[in-house]
């Protein structure tokens, strides 16, 4: 099933957004100065980007729906949800990593081939074996201390 | 200094220098060549071993790495689409188009080209010119580092693809990025959400990762992403780089590596920034055929060559005031320093002849460079017959390790599979992923320069316009500015014309 | 592959000679079959000459180095960057233990939050004395009070010794500013604006130009970078007045002549210069004394006498030609004071810290 969406629009709400999340968050991460700061405080830059963000998505909305100016694109649904997943086993993979390196990667480097859709055997071996060597390599060799 | 030369030339020819120079070259390919792995790896794990050889060989072997990495980062920015440093990132925008063409060999035999004509430029300006460069470097305070920065984020307007506005929203996400962490000017920590370990800020090896190798993963996983070469199309049977192409571009290599070796000759600055301003300058100049992002070989040249001019030229500064231009030179400056060279001003008269060495050095290792790329190109061609599936795994796990090499840190790679999800549908809306790197380059330089600037002048924003070297650069900025507006209007109307004419013929 | 050869017998002779001497054989020959071991570039050459020492013949010190036996590698966690001088001193202590016990010695490069990030992984380490890690005094003294996120507390680890500490001092760049002097100074703010180069709200050259020239009653403001060496890049280049700085770092630019010091701030005036005597802040009536110090730490609850017997080690070491070699290529010299003179030092500095911060900082 294809869904059509229009990337300037699209792009200029999530811009827009972003912009305003960052200009809520910003009070709450930086502090206030120390010194003399002629103007420019730590939270001049940021704020020059969150406001940049909102001026710049409110520009595409614009171009996109006034000056009709905008480029239809569209995603297969079944393609994406499989994209998803693919994440969600990324995401399984930054939480396991911690625990072992040689496990969670084998486990990812299998993933990544089965959703491939691979069927070769021995690529599976051989993702085993590169990622057992580069455990070897990075704490033995190089003296990377991986978990 | 005739004298001097001399001595020094005796103590570097020798077999055992021309042999450990190789190594350092082969070491250096190789790890720049890897996504994940960099010189700096290389460079500190081979220090302790270089105590056991003399001096000079060991300091040519880490400054070959140092050399050999950086080219072997744009080897896996050709090939897959993933810059190995940072200056890589500006290869890529020409090189990986020329690759998915079916000339993945020409492509990288121009970068070893230009990389080599830079290379070779910047290392002579480097052993005649060194004192004296480093003197016009020392004025270089903090507005002038604020307006090279300017002029840099400039850029930004030609790597935006069809939209400007678009790009201007990646830039400002690598200038956000980069202010994460412990705030350069002011003691202040920003957004760290009370982390530790987002108190020294996101290391930019760990987006470049996640931005081009995994949001590519995730690509190649659904099929969205355009299939690789050994896929697309038969490898050109025109696959190699021609004569003409190497006069054709030698004017830009020229052009660009000088632009490489006097922004590395600034005290902190690397090739990234200078490739980057090549690139822009090479495409400003651009003729109505030549398809800049389509994998137009001076696209590849441009950025290459300076690139390799700027590492050159970054050690000017290094030896001289012992100022580094990135991490892996400032891992070089300790090398240099447990081996016995006193970085300084006095540098060239209390070890000249060692040091003249690696400088004569430097130039020699341009050409074996040459000669051992030649070589190991034709072995990375290869790779891209690997077929698709494999190669998408065995790169996912190096780069898992690799960002996590990066600090010891497993932030990193955090970091990178969070920018490689956010970057794949960054590409669905459009939002080119180059400007990130411009932004978080440039982002922290501009911004604690300015703030710097102004409390040198007591808040006054005059003091921009009164320091030559400083306003030079900005009216160097706006008038590239408009020139690449008018350029581009004019390209596109000769473009129009060029393909009209094509057409009726 | 006569570099193998060689290395094989320098080693073999090595092994003869130290098993000759009796003492401390098992280490020692340890090493040598690692040393050959590993690369054709292996460690024999330098080594025969001063591998005899260290394991055997120390004074009547109740611990000797050879009274600890490490059962596995070194694990010293540094919070600098690799290759500055902090990092090249590490090396060569981290090359001492190697030397001493024969099992590696890795250095594993840890930055961030001012050496936290580093002491939290030395936390979470096994309590073995091969668990070390190289602190600065700013983990203790300064990061505390600027960073709350930031809570390590002196009594929660042990000192094994401090590695070094250098004075820091007051640059300044005659040559642009016509500034010979502290007087020199004082009469030059009177005209015109006091711009100094340091690091951070936060940092030890911030706090102490901040501290001078507050008790001064100079007004000052601060251009910040990431290392001291930019900063006199800074003086030197004529865009900063002045700007503190150790003695290593500033040693190039005085020789040179463009650079004079002309405070320092410790306890005693500084005489390392040639023919150039630095007077104190004391002196001139400011009673600030700050001494950059790193040192070599491991959690609290090690056995004192590993601890005491690796000081030991270090101490031998430290007396080779080696050492003494490296230590002169990377201006290094050493300060390696005992633990509890080291934890003494960081309380007072402490103490000092948390009155400027209220007075300077807090708001």
């Amino acid at each position: 099933m294809k869904v059509k969406y229009r990337s300037n629009l699209v792009a200029g709400i999530v811009s827009v957004i972003l912009g305003i999340i960052c200009m809520v968050l910003i009070p709450r991460q930086i502090g206030e100065d120390y010194s003399a700061t002629y103007g420019i405080t730590s939270k001049t830059v940021p704020y020059a980007v969150a406001v940049l963000w909102i001026v710049c998505g409110l520009v595409l909305m614009f171009q996109s729906l006034v000056l009709k100016k905008d480029e239809i694109k569209s995603f297969e649904v079944a393609k994406e949800v499989k994209a998803l997943a693919y994440m969600a086993v990324l995401l399984i993979y930054a939480v396991l990593f911690t625990r072992s390196f040689l496990a969670s990667t084998i486990f990812l480097g299998v993933a990544t081939l089965m959703f491939t859709g691979s069927r070769k055997k021995t690529f599976y071996l051989i993702i085993l074996g590169v990622v057992v060597i580069l455990y070897l390599l990075f704490s033995k060799v190089l003296h990377v201390q991986l978990p | 200094m005739g004298q001097v030369i001399g001595e020094a030339m005796v103590n570097l020819l020798t077999v055992q220098n021309f042999i450990f120079v190789n190594i350092g070259l082969f070491i250096g390919i190789i790890f720049g060549a890897i996504p994940g792995m960099n010189g700096n790896l290389a460079i500190t794990v081979l220090l302790p071993f270089t105590f056991q050889i003399d001096t000079i060989p060991a300091l040519l072997m880490l400054t070959a790495i140092f050399f050999g990495s950086n080219f072997g980062g744009s080897i896996s920015a050709i090939l897959i689409n993933t810059p190995g440093t940072n200056a890589a990132a500006a290869t890529l925008i020409d090189g990986y188009p020329m690759c998915q063409k079916g000339q993945p060999r020409r492509a990288l035999d121009m970068a070893l080209v230009a990389s080599t004509v830079g290379g070779l430029i910047s290392a002579l300006c480097l052993l005649f010119f060194a004192p004296q460069i480093s003197k016009v470097a020392i004025t270089f305070g903090s507005p002038e580092y604020f307006a090279l920065a300017i002029f840099g984020l400039s850029v930004i307007a030609s790597v935006s693809g069809k939209s400007l506005v678009k790009g201007l929203i990646s830039g400002g996400l690598g200038i956000l990025l980069a202010s994460v962490g412990i705030d350069s000017v002011s003691g202040l920590t920003r957004f760290t959400f009370g982390n530790l370990r987002l108190y020294n800020g996101i290391k930019m090896l760990a987006v470049l990762l996640g931005v081009y190798a995994i949001a590519q993963m995730i690509g190649r996983i659904n099929k969205t992403e355009a299939v690789a070469v050994s896929e697309l199309k038969e490898i050109d049977k025109d696959d190699h780089i021609t004569k003409a192409d190497v006069k054709k571009t030698l004017p830009t290599m020229l052009k660009s590596a000088s632009i490489g070796a006097f922004i590395g000759a600034v005290p902190g600055t690397g090739g990234a920034i200078a490739s980057f301003i090549a690139y822009n300058e090479a495409k400003r100049c651009a003729k109505p055929d030549e398809k800049f992002g389509e994998g137009e070989i001076k696209g590849i040249a441009a950025p290459e060559s300076a690139n390799n001019g700027a590492t050159a030229a970054t050690l000017i500064p290094l030896l001289t005031l012992g100022i580094p231009g990135d991490v892996v030179a400032a891992t070089l400056l300790g090398a240099f320093t447990m081996h016995g060279l006193v970085v300084g001003p006095k540098l060239f008269t209390t070890s000249g002849p060692v040091v003249y060495a690696v400088l004569i050095g430097c130039v020699i290792a341009q050409i074996l460079m040459f000669v051992q790329g030649k070589y190991l190109l034709g072995l990375f061609v290869k790779i891209t017959h690997i077929p698709q599936d494999l190669l998408t795994a065995i790169l996912v796990v190096i780069c898992c390790a690799g960002a996590f090499a990066i600090g010891s840190s497993e932030m990193d790679v955090y970091v990178m599979l969070a920018f490689g999800v956010i970057a794949y549908f960054m590409q669905k809306i459009d939002l080119p992923p180059v400007p990130i790197v411009l932004g978080m380059v440039l982002g922290p330089t501009a911004e604690s320069n300015l703030r710097n600037s102004l409390v040198m002048s007591g808040g006054s924003w005059s003091i921009f316009v009164k320091r030559p070297i400083c306003l030079a650069f900005i009216i160097l900025t706006f008038v590239l500015i408009y020139l690449l507006k008018k350029g581009d209007a004019k390209q596109r109307k000769a473009t129009d014309k060029f393909m009209k004419t094509e057409q009726m013929d | 592959m006569r570099k193998r050869v060689l290395a094989l017998t320098m080693a073999g002779i090595m092994a003869a000679t130290v098993t000759a001497c009796g003492g401390g054989a098992s280490t020692a020959t340890t090493a040598a079959t690692t040393a050959a071991a590993t690369t054709a570039a292996a460690p024999a050459e330098t080594e025969a000459a001063s591998e005899g020492e260290p394991a055997e013949g120390e004074a009547a010190g109740a611990v000797t180095a050879d009274s600890f036996k490490p059962g596995k590698d070194f694990n010293i966690r540094v919070p600098f960057a690799a290759g500055g001088s902090a990092d090249t001193i590490s090396r060569i202590i981290g090359q001492g233990l190697q030397k001493t016990y024969g099992n590696s010695a890795v250095i594993n490069n840890l930055t961030g939050a001012n050496g936290a990030i580093a002491a939290a992984d030395l936390d979470s380490a096994k309590s073995d004395a091969t668990e070390l890690m190289v602190g600065g005094i700013a983990m203790f003294t300064l990061a505390p009070l600027f960073n709350p996120d930031i809570n390590l507390s002196l009594d929660d680890y042990q000192f094994v010794c401090s590695i070094v500490s250098e004075d820091q001092m007051l640059f300044v760049a005659p040559g642009n500013s016509g500034i010979e002097d502290w007087a020199g100074l004082q009469e030059y703010a009177k005209n015109n604006r006091i711009v100094f180069g340091s690091n951070t709200p936060g940092g030890a050259t911030h706090m102490l130009q901040t501290m001078l020239f507050g008790e001064a009653g100079i007004e000052a403001e601060a251009v910040t970078s990431d290392g001291s060496a930019k900063d006199l890049l800074a003086v030197a280049g004529g865009n900063v007045v002045c700007a503190a700085a150790t003695s290593s770092l500033g040693a190039q630019y005085v020789e040179e002549g463009t650079l004079i010091p002309i405070v320092v701030f410790s306890e005693e005036p500084y005489t390392g210069y040639d023919g150039i005597e630095v007077p104190t802040a004391k002196s001139l009536g400011y009673d600030i004394v700050f001494q950059t110090c790193n040192f070599l730490m491991t959690k609290k609850d090690v056995n004192p006498d590993d601890v005491a017997a690796i000081y030991q080690a270090i101490l031998d070491y430290s007396e080779t030609d080696e050492f003494k070699e490296l230590a002169a290529n990377a201006s290094y010299i050493p300060d390696l004071s005992d633990g509890e003179t080291v934890k003494q030092t960081i309380a007072d500095a402490a103490a000092m810290c948390q009155d400027a911060y209220n007075k300077y900082y807090a708001k």
